[in-house]
């Protein structure tokens, strides 16, 4: 490849480490957090209007007393805190993978490597364990928490259901197709190299 | 495989180096190399001609066709 090419890379490597640290370190401080403030609320270190959790999305912020850990809105709490684990499990190992693409790219010259393609493949695994444990994750919601059905809650109704999450089923199956096509173009690129 | 280059007799024949061959034909030493140790699966033609045309001889001189044993 050029050495312009290699340089963008090289640049383009940089940036994703430091995204990979930053998810995995700010994920491992806001989880800890969470787990921190549960515990100190069971040993009743932490009581009502002393603390609770921020969470803040695109043009919203909704701020949660400590209080809801005693609350009916437990059981929808840690199925969230676990869906929100999964989360940023899913995002940071996809992260890490990309970054080792890049590194596979740089030292081997080339992008187009078995390594590589071993790289998609397991982003694309990535996906279907999600999708399971997702799916087993809603099954034993539904069977501990059956009894908490959320309702009337400020107008709200909330209740379990079991639905089998279809979107990383077909992004994890899209980028399973990227990964064999790449396979396949590897394999055409060396029986081409093998011909003179 | 059957086909067995013969390119190593030709050019021991006509007296040429590797590297100069190379350089004749437009063919990295590596890739002439490999061609004439058989560690090729293919041969493109404009390959075939441009040895054939700097060795002088045919491309019957260089590849040879032998059953395998069975």
């Amino acid at each position: 490849m050029e050495s312009k090419v290699i340089n963008n890379l090289v640049k383009f490597e940089k940036a994703v480490k430091i995204i990979f640290y930053t998810v995995l370190i700010g994920g491992c401080i806001i989880f800890a957090g969470i787990i921190l403030l549960f515990v100190l609320h069971q040993s009743n270190v932490l009581t009502s209007g002393k603390g609770g959790i921020e969470f803040s999305i695109p043009g919203l912020i909704a701020r949660f007393d400590i209080d809801v850990f005693a609350g009916p809105l437990k059981a929808a709490l840690i199925s969230t805190f676990i869906r929100g684990l999964m989360y940023w499990l899913l995002f940071t190992y996809i992260i890490l993978q990309f970054h080792k693409i890049l590194r596979i790219s740089i030292s081997e010259c080339t992008p187009f490597t078995y390594k590589n393609a071993g790289y998609i493949r397991n982003i694309s695994y990535s996906f279907f364990i999600y999708a399971i444990i997702d799916f087993v994750i809603q099954c034993i919601q539904s069977i501990w928490f059956k009894k908490i059905q959320l309702t009337g809650i400020h107008g709200i109704d909330l209740y379990y259901k079991i639905t089998f999450p279809l979107w990383p089923v077909l992004v994890g199956f899209i980028v399973l197709c990227i990964a064999q096509f790449f396979t396949y173009g590897l394999k055409l690129q060396q029986d081409n190299d093998s011909i003179i | 495989m059957p086909i067995i280059i013969r390119l190593d007799r030709v050019m021991a024949d006509r007296k040429v180096s590797l590297n100069e061959l190379a350089e004749k034909i437009d063919l990295t030493n590596v890739n002439l190399s490999l061609l004439k140790t058989g560690k090729v699966k293919g041969i493109r033609f404009n390959t075939l001609e441009a040895i054939c045309r700097e060795l002088k001889c045919q491309p019957g001189d260089i590849l040879e066709y032998k059953e395998e044993d069975k």
